[in-house]
C-alpha cells in the first residue's frame, strides 16, 4: 500500500517535473533548460565574452581578423579589408548585444506583439501604418546587390549570423531564456529598419500638431505665435554675426475665434504617430521639449592647446543595454575609425578617425506633410485620383502575431505615390515623409568614416544622408571646424511650409525637388572661433524664408554659446565640464521676474498669503540658479514654472481631448514685458489677473505643493539630488536589470537635461582633442555588454552620473595596445 | 559510496551532454538496475543534487556568478539562495521520482523473471 502510494507520488512528481521542465508557465520560462547548470542560465556566468581569449570563424572572411578587447571592453578590430572589418563588427556586436539586436528589430518592424502579446499592438500598429518596413525594403532594394554599402551590410549580417550559428548554448542571453525564444537569423533588412526607427524617433512634428490643435481653441493667428516656426529667442547654429542672443519682445496677439478646420493636421499627426503623441504630453517637463542633443567645436584660436576641440552628447532614450556600442575598426591604409555604432545598424555613427571627429544633434525640420486624397471607394478604396486620373493604391496586408505565432490582428494598409494612406475622421489622407523615401544613410556613415578633413566629412554626409536631418559638426587636425544641417529639405508649392493640409487631387501639391546643399544652414571656420548646436533654430529667419526646424527650447543653446563666448582658452576639461554644466539661462531669466512679482503682490496686499510668498521668495532668492545635486531652489523653480504655464495658458486646455497645450517657456518670455496681456488673465475667475498676479500665484502654489510633498525646505527634502533622478530601464523594463533612481545634476534647460520620468538624457558623451595625435574621452550610461552578469553591463554609469569621461585607447595595430590595457583577444578565421 | 559517486558522475555527464532531462533518464535506469539496494532512490536523488551542485560550482568559479545570481534573484523576485536551492531541488525531485519508478520497474521485472 505504502509502495503504491510512493509510486503514485513519484509518477506525479516526475510528470510535473517534466512538464514544468519542458513547458513555460508564464511568466516563468521552462525550468529544465533554464535552471540546468551546464548550459542553462547559470552558465551565463562563464560566458562573458570579453573575459578570455577565444577563436571562431565567419563564412566569407577573406583573411583572419584579430579583435583585441581593451580594459573598457571595447573591441579593436584589425582586418585586411573593410568587408572583413564589418563582418567582425557584426560578430562582436552580436556577441555582446544579441538580445538587443532582436528586440530593436521587433520594435522597428512592428512585431513587439511577438514578445508582449496584444499589449504591444498599438505600438506595432504605429510602426506598420507608417510603413517603416516597406521603406526599409525599398532602401535595401535601391542599394542594389553590387554597391559597396550592400556588400558591407551583407558582410555585417554574415558576422551576426556567424555568431548566432556558433554561439555555445551556454551563451544564450538571459532575456531569450526568460522569454523562451531563440535568436532568429539577422538580415540586411534589419540594419535599414533600425535607421528607419531612428527617423521615427527624431523626425516628427509635434510643433505642427500643437499649433493646429491650438488654432482650434484660440484661432490661427494666436496659435501661430504660441507655437511659432521661428523661435522668439535667436542664437542660431549658423552664426549670424551677433554677439548676444536676440529676443523677440513683440506682444503676443490675444486669443481669437477658434479655427476648428485647422484641427485636421493635429488629427492626422495623431493618426500616424499616436504613441509619440502620447509621449509628447505637452507638459512643461515633456521629454520632447528637453530631450535633444548638444555639440560644439572650438577652433585652435580659442583653445588652450591651440588644437581644434570637439564635444558631443546626443540626448535620447536611455536604456540598458545602451543604444550605443563602442568599437574601433582598423583596415591598414584604408580605414581607422573609432566611435559608437547602433547595434545592428552597421557603421560608426558618431566618432572620429585619425584626422576628423564628428557628432550630431537633431535638426527637427518639418519633413512630414499630409494630403487630402480622393479615393474611389470610401470603405475599401482601390484607387486614388491625381490630376483627374485614377491611380491604383498599393495594398499591403499586415498580420500581427502573438507570442506563440498566432495571428492576433490584421490590417490592410494603403499607399499612394506619396506614402501611406489612411482614413482620418471623414477623410482619406496620405502622408509624405522623408524618412520613408530615398536615402543612403548607411552609405553616409561608411563613407564619412574615410574623411580626411571636416569639409570632406560634411560633403560625404551631404552626398548620401537624408533623414532624420542632423546638425553635423566636425573638426579636424588641421584646425578646421564645420557644421551643416544635413538632410533632405523638400521644396513645396506655395509658401514652402508644410504645416497645412495639401490637396491630394493635384500633382501641383507635390514636392518639387529638394533644397540644394548650398542653401542648407552651415558654417565653416567662423570668425567667432567656435560653433555650437543644441537643436536651436539652425539659421536666423532674417537670413532665409526656408524653415529648417528649431522648435526646441533655446536655453541650452544660449548657455553653451555663453560659456564658449566667455572662454578664449578652452581646455579639454572645460569641454567635459560644459557637458554637465548645471547653469540655466531659463532660471537666470525667469527667477528675477518671479521674485519681483511676488514682492509687488505682497506690497499690494492682494493674492496669495504674504507669509507663503515670503517663504517662497526666501528659497528662490538664495538659489544660485544652478541645478546642482544639493541645491534646494530648483525644485521650487521647476514647480513654479509648471504652474505658471498651467495658469497662463488656461485658454489652451481642451475640454474635448483633455490634453493641455503648453507653449514653450521661450514663448512665455514674450509675455513678460506685456504685464497686462489678456493671456495672463485666468478666465475662471471674475477678477482680471495680470502678470504679477499669475507669477505670484504660481510661485505660492508651487511652494505649498512642494512643501506638502517634500516637507519644509529646511529639512533637506528639497535637495535636487533626492528628487531628480535618471532611470535607465532594461529593454524589457525588468527592474532588477535596470539602473533606477540615479541622482544626477542638471535639469530642464541645462546642458545635461534628464527629462520626463528620467528616461531621456545624454546617451553618449565625447570630447575629442584634434592635436597632432588625436585623443578622445568618452562615456555612456551603460556598459559594453548586454549580459547582466558581466562586469561591463553597467560599469560606466557611475562615471556618467558624475560627469566624468574615460580616455579611450586608439591603437593603430593589434600589438600596440599594451598588455595592461588588453583584456582578451578574439581571433576570427575564414570558415574552412 | 562508489554507487553514489557513479550516479552523480553519470548525472553530471548526461546533463552536460543531453541536457536537464538526462537526470530523469539516469534516475530511471539507476533505479531499475539498483532497486535492491537500500534507500537507493534517496541516494540517487542526493547524487543528482550533488551533480548539479558540482556543475554550479563550475559556473561559480567565474567572478560573474554573484552578479548573475543577484540579477536572477531580482528578475524572479526571490532571494538568490532560493534559486540555487530550487535548482538543486529540481534535479533531486526529477531523479528521485524517476528512480522510484525505475526501482518499481526493476522489481516488477524481477518478479516477472525479466531481470
Amino acid at each position: 500500500m505504502l509502495r503504491s502510494l510512493r509510486l503514485i507520488v513519484a509518477l506525479a512528481v516526475l510528470a510535473g517535473g517534466l512538464f514544468i521542465g519542458a513547458r513555460p508557465i508564464a511568466p516563468a520560462p521552462a525550468l529544465g533548460a533554464f535552471l540546468e547548470p551546464a548550459h542553462g542560465v547559470w552558465a551565463l556566468a562563464r560566458s562573458a565574452p570579453a573575459d578570455g581569449d577565444a577563436s571562431s570563424s565567419i563564412p566569407g572572411l577573406g583573411a583572419s581578423v584579430r579583435v583585441v578587447y581593451d580594459d573598457r571592453a571595447v573591441p579593436h578590430i584589425f582586418a585586411r579589408t573593410e568587408a572583413d572589418a564589418y563582418r567582425a563588427l557584426g560578430y562582436v556586436v552580436a556577441r555582446d548585444r544579441l538580445f538587443q539586436l532582436y528586440a530593436q528589430t521587433l520594435a522597428a518592424s512592428g512585431r513587439l506583439t511577438e514578445l508582449g502579446g496584444a499589449a504591444a499592438l498599438d505600438l506595432d500598429r504605429e510602426m506598420r501604418r507608417l510603413g517603416l518596413t516597406r521603406a526599409a525594403e525599398r532602401r535595401l532594394a535601391a542599394a542594389g546587390d553590387t554597391s559597396n554599402t550592400s556588400r558591407l551590410v551583407r558582410a555585417y549580417a554574415d558576422g551576426v549570423n556567424a555568431y548566432i550559428d556558433r554561439m555555445p548554448a551556454s551563451a544564450l542571453p538571459l532575456e531569450f531564456r526568460l522569454l523562451g525564444k531563440r535568436p532568429p537569423a539577422w538580415t540586411p533588412l534589419a540594419s535599414y529598419l533600425l535607421l528607419e526607427r531612428m527617423g521615427w524617433t527624431l523626425a516628427n512634428i509635434a510643433l505642427e500638431h500643437d499649433r493646429s490643435a491650438a488654432a482650434a481653441l484660440v484661432g490661427s493667428a494666436a496659435a501661430a505665435e504660441l507655437f511659432p516656426d521661428d523661435s522668439p529667442i535667436q542664437e542660431p547654429i549658423q552664426p549670424n554675426g551677433a554677439s548676444a542672443p536676440r529676443f523677440d519682445t513683440r506682444p503676443l496677439p490675444p486669443p481669437g475665434a477658434p479655427d476648428s478646420a485647422s484641427m485636421v493636421i493635429a488629427e492626422a499627426t495623431r493618426a500616424w504617430l499616436p504613441t509619440r503623441q502620447l509621449a509628447q504630453n505637452g507638459a512643461e517637463d515633456d521629454p520632447e521639449r528637453w530631450m535633444a542633443s548638444n555639440n560644439w567645436a572650438v577652433s585652435p584660436a580659442r583653445s588652450a592647446n591651440a588644437h581644434a576641440l570637439l564635444a558631443g552628447d546626443p540626448h535620447l532614450d536611455l536604456s540598458l543595454p545602451s543604444l550605443w556600442y563602442e568599437a574601433h575598426l582598423v583596415v591598414p591604409g584604408a580605414l581607422d575609425v573609432y566611435g559608437v555604432t547602433i547595434p545592428g545598424a552597421g557603421g560608426i555613427v558618431i566618432g572620429f578617425n585619425r584626422d576628423v571627429a564628428w557628432t550630431f544633434t537633431n535638426t527637427g525640420a518639418d519633413v512630414m506633410d499630409f494630403y487630402a486624397e480622393r479615393v474611389d471607394d470610401d470603405a475599401h478604396p482601390a484607387r486614388y485620383q491625381v490630376d483627374g486620373v485614377w491611380r491604383p493604391l498599393e495594398r499591403r496586408i499586415e498580420a500581427y502575431r502573438g507570442q506563440h505565432g498566432e495571428t492576433i490582428a490584421a490590417d490592410t494598409l494603403y499607399y499612394s505615390h506619396r506614402g501611406p494612406v489612411q482614413r482620418v475622421g471623414s477623410r482619406w489622407l496620405s502622408m509624405r515623409w522623408t524618412v520613408l523615401e530615398e536615402g543612403r544613410e548607411i552609405a553616409a556613415f561608411i563613407n564619412g568614416a574615410h574623411a580626411k578633413s571636416a569639409a570632406e566629412f560634411e560633403d560625404a554626409m551631404a552626398a548620401s544622408y537624408r533623414a532624420p536631418a542632423q546638425n553635423m559638426i566636425a573638426a579636424d587636425r588641421a584646425g578646421h571646424i564645420a557644421i551643416r544641417s544635413t538632410g533632405r529639405y523638400p521644396i513645396r508649392p506655395g509658401d514652402g511650409r508644410g504645416s497645412r493640409l495639401f490637396d491630394g487631387t493635384t500633382s501641383a501639391s507635390d514636392w518639387r525637388g529638394d533644397l540644394p546643399v548650398s542653401q542648407w544652414p552651415q558654417a565653416f571656420d567662423p570668425a567667432q572661433g567656435y560653433l555650437a548646436s543644441a537643436n536651436q533654430q539652425p539659421i536666423d529667419p532674417r537670413t532665409t524664408t526656408t524653415w529648417f526646424g528649431g522648435s526646441y527650447d533655446p536655453w541650452r543653446a544660449l548657455r553653451i554659446n555663453a560659456l564658449l563666448r566667455a572662454d578664449s582658452a578652452v581646455t579639454v576639461d572645460d569641454m567635459r565640464r560644459f557637458q554637465t554644466d548645471p547653469g540655466s539661462v531659463r532660471a537666470d531669466l525667469f527667477v528675477p521676474y518671479l521674485l519681483a512679482a511676488a514682492r509687488r503682490v505682497i506690497a499690494r496686499g492682494t493674492g496669495p498669503s504674504p507669509r507663503v510668498l515670503d517663504d517662497a521668495v526666501r528659497v528662490l532668492a538664495r538659489w544660485d540658479r544652478r541645478y546642482t545635486l544639493t541645491n534646494t531652489g530648483a525644485v521650487l523653480f521647476d514647480a513654479a514654472m509648471r504652474e505658471v504655464a498651467v495658469q497662463t495658458w488656461d485658454e489652451l486646455a481642451s475640454s474635448r481631448t483633455g490634453r493641455r497645450l503648453l507653449p514653450s517657456s521661450a514663448v512665455l518670455t514674450r509675455l513678460l514685458s506685456d504685464s497686462a496681456s489678456r493671456w495672463w488673465d485666468d478666465r475662471d475667475t471674475p477678477a482680471v489677473e495680470d502678470r504679477d498676479a499669475i507669477l505670484a500665484s504660481a510661485l505660492a502654489s508651487a511652494y505649498l505643493a512642494t512643501r506638502q510633498r517634500y516637507g519644509p525646505p529646511e529639512q533637506g527634502g528639497w535637495e535636487w539630488g533626492k528628487i531628480h533622478h535618471a532611470n535607465i530601464y532594461h529593454l524589457l523594463r525588468i527592474p532588477a536589470l535596470s539602473a533606477r533612481d540615479l541622482s544626477v545634476s542638471g535639469g530642464p534647460s541645462t546642458l545635461s537635461p534628464i527629462a520626463g520620468s528620467g528616461t531621456n538624457g545624454p546617451s553618449w558623451r565625447m570630447v575629442v582633442d584634434l592635436g597632432p595625435t588625436l585623443h578622445a574621452w568618452v562615456t555612456y550610461p551603460g556598459g559594453q555588454s548586454g549580459n547582466p552578469a558581466s562586469a561591463h553591463y553597467r560599469d560606466r554609469i557611475p562615471q556618467w552620473v558624475n560627469g566624468q569621461l574615460e580616455a579611450v585607447h586608439i591603437p593603430a595595430t593589434a600589438d600596440e595596445l599594451p598588455a595592461s590595457q588588453r583584456r582578451s583577444t578574439l581571433t576570427l578565421d575564414p570558415q574552412r | 559510496m562508489i554507487v553514489f559517486l557513479s550516479c552523480a558522475l553519470a548525472i553530471a555527464a548526461t546533463t552536460w551532454i543531453v541536457g536537464w532531462w538526462g537526470v530523469a533518464v539516469v534516475g530511471l535506469v539507476a533505479g531499475a538496475l539498483l532497486w535492491r539496494r537500500r534507500a537507493i532512490v534517496w541516494s540517487i536523488a542526493l547524487a543528482a543534487s550533488v551533480a548539479w551542485g558540482a556543475l554550479l560550482l563550475l559556473d561559480a568559479s567565474s567572478a560573474r556568478f554573484g552578479a548573475l545570481a543577484s540579477s536572477l534573484a531580482g528578475v524572479m523576485r526571490v532571494p538568490a539562495p532560493a534559486i540555487v536551492i530550487v535548482t538543486l531541488l529540481f534535479a533531486a525531485l526529477l531523479a528521485w521520482s524517476a528512480a522510484v519508478i525505475g526501482s518499481e520497474m526493476g522489481r516488477v521485472s524481477r518478479r516477472e523473471g525479466l531481470m
